[in-house]
């Protein structure tokens, strides 16, 4: 092989594209998340089309973590790295900070959203997927082991 | 009857999770059993769906929208999983089907509240 042909030389730069994301563990959490995605999306609709004056506050912020999932999901599955450690990111400070708030000033949520009290309603799931998220993309690509 | 589908689903979702769990941890595909445990829950949420909406539609409802969402949701959620996990086989492609049935358990405790609510 020749030196001077072309991309042998230099170190490739990162694929803005990374499929290797959505397998392996990346399988489940395409759906984990694709599952809150729609839960999530379909609550919030009928939050605000029904009772958003009830409790304003909780539900757009329900609607802001449905679109969180909804880009994390869109992520992982596209294979877009770093819109998906975007959306987990924000996603994780979400969590805590909405968990926090609905502790410190329960007055304020009259109703229940996603992360209120850390995700204590779904399992604390919220606050452990963005977790297990962050570290699966930001490990750095694995090939998934077949089995036999 | 609702009661007693939502009950039917919940507990052959759990037997057929603890199955999966097996498979999960020795590392197996998704195997034919599985998918025909699959077939005979998603008949199941087709006759809750039917049977839900015709209950919704002919009494008296609280909220009319949450309820159904529900019922036609729950019938895409097995079928979806199967696909996706069909895609590889890796031991999270497996627990994809786990994750499903929990899930699925998980909304027939939420059907049923809506159901009792009405």
């Amino acid at each position: 092989m020749s030196a001077a042909e072309p991309g042998t030389a230099t170190a490739r730069p990162k694929p803005r594209f990374d499929p290797s994301i959505r397998s392996g563990l990346g399988r489940l959490l395409v759906f984990l998340y694709a599952v809150f995605a729609v839960g999530t999306v379909s609550r919030s609709v009928v939050q605000i089309a029904t009772v958003f004056d009830e409790a304003p506050l909780a539900y757009t912020l329900s609607a802001v973590s449905a679109v969180v999932y909804v880009v994390a999901t869109i992520g992982l599955i596209l294979g877009l790295r770093r819109l998906a450690v975007a959306a987990c990111a924000f996603e994780f400070v979400g969590v805590l900070v909405v968990g926090a708030l609905t502790v410190l000033d329960a007055a304020a949520f009259p109703d229940q959203t996603v992360w209120s009290d850390f995700g204590k309603g779904y399992l604390f799931i919220p606050v452990v997927l963005p977790l297990v998220g962050l570290w699966w993309l930001l490990r750095g690509s694995r090939r998934p082991t077949s089995l036999s | 009857m609702v009661g007693l589908l939502t009950l039917g689903i919940t507990v052959a979702s759990a037997l057929l999770a603890l199955y999966v769990v097996v498979l999960v941890i020795r590392n197996r595909p998704v195997d034919n059993p599985v998918v025909w445990a699959s077939m005979i829950i998603e008949l199941a949420t087709l006759v809750l769906l039917v049977r839900g909406l015709i209950g919704v539609f002919a009494g008296a409802v609280y909220e009319p929208i949450t309820l159904p969402l529900y019922l036609v949701l729950v019938p895409c959620v097995l079928p979806a999983a199967l696909f996706w996990s069909a895609g590889e086989k890796t031991r999270s492609a497996t627990a994809v089907v786990l994750a499903t049935l929990l899930v699925l358990m998980v909304l027939m405790l939420r059907i049923d509240s809506l159901w009792l609510s009405l």
